[in-house]
């Protein structure tokens, strides 16, 4: 194969790989109220309520934005994340989907839920660890045991020889 | 961040359930997971009020900056 094409392979592949589309969020430009930290926030007031909303970035799977409720009426308002919703359109007439937000109490019992599985994991894995160790010792005294074992009979029938050979001595000496 | 560093973010930092007293103010962050569509409307419910907020979903290409 030419060494040209050697080269010229890989380095298409590796650029080809590299290309991935993704997406991001802006605001009308009719619809800006202010800029901070370049995040264009829109602004609206009903009945001395104000609400602010910007898009701030995209994180793991989801869209983040920050948003300011201010209230100057004369009533306490209550605000839920959980009702919140986005409708996306196709273009200004043509629903394509709705979303609620995503919950935090219901993100907060998901996380909890990991954790719980993430640290009965981690004490898995030390309790088989501990008990690989424990068999690991276990094996290398029971392979102790079995060398002495071996010298020990070793030196047990090198002695019996020895009074063997003594006894028939003392034997032959009586029998002379 | 790791799994442990996300709890105080959804304890703190996201908005949660939460009653604003007249003359108060409250802000915190806000999640959608969203697909892809060109028009985004967001309906914010407050007290008796609807607050509704459009976004334009642009795709984004390596290099197209």
């Amino acid at each position: 194969m030419n060494w040209k094409l050697i080269v010229f392979i890989p380095l298409l592949f590796s650029y080809c790989v590299g290309v991935y589309k993704t997406y991001t969020l802006e605001t009308p430009a009719e619809n800006v109220a202010y800029w901070n930290q370049g995040t264009a926030f829109q602004l609206q007031t009903i009945d001395s309520v104000t609400v602010e909303l910007g898009y701030i970035k995209r994180m793991e799977h989801s869209y983040v934005f920050s948003i300011t409720v201010s209230n100057g009426s004369e009533q306490a308002v209550y605000i839920d994340p959980s009702i919140l919703y986005a409708h996306l359109y196709k273009n200004d007439s043509l629903l394509m989907d709705f979303v609620g937000a995503i919950n935090p109490e219901n993100k907060l019992l998901e996380l909890d839920t990991r954790i719980k599985q993430e640290k009965a994991r981690i004490t898995r894995n030390a309790a088989f660890s501990v008990l690989g160790s424990v068999a690991g010792l276990a094996a290398d005294f029971a392979i102790k045991d079995t060398e002495e074992n071996v010298d020990k009979k070793e030196a047990l029938r090198s002695a019996n020889k020895t009074l063997g050979a003594i006894h028939a001595h003392n034997i032959s000496d009586a029998e002379v | 961040m790791n799994l442990y560093d996300w709890v105080p973010y959804w304890q703190e930092s996201v908005i949660r359930k939460t009653t604003i007293f007249p003359g108060h103010y409250h802000s915190g962050d806000l999640h959608f997971n969203l697909n892809y569509a060109p028009l985004i409307k967001i309906t914010v419910p407050v007290g008796e009020h609807l607050f509704k907020f459009t976004f334009l979903m642009k795709k984004m290409l390596p290099y197209s900056y």
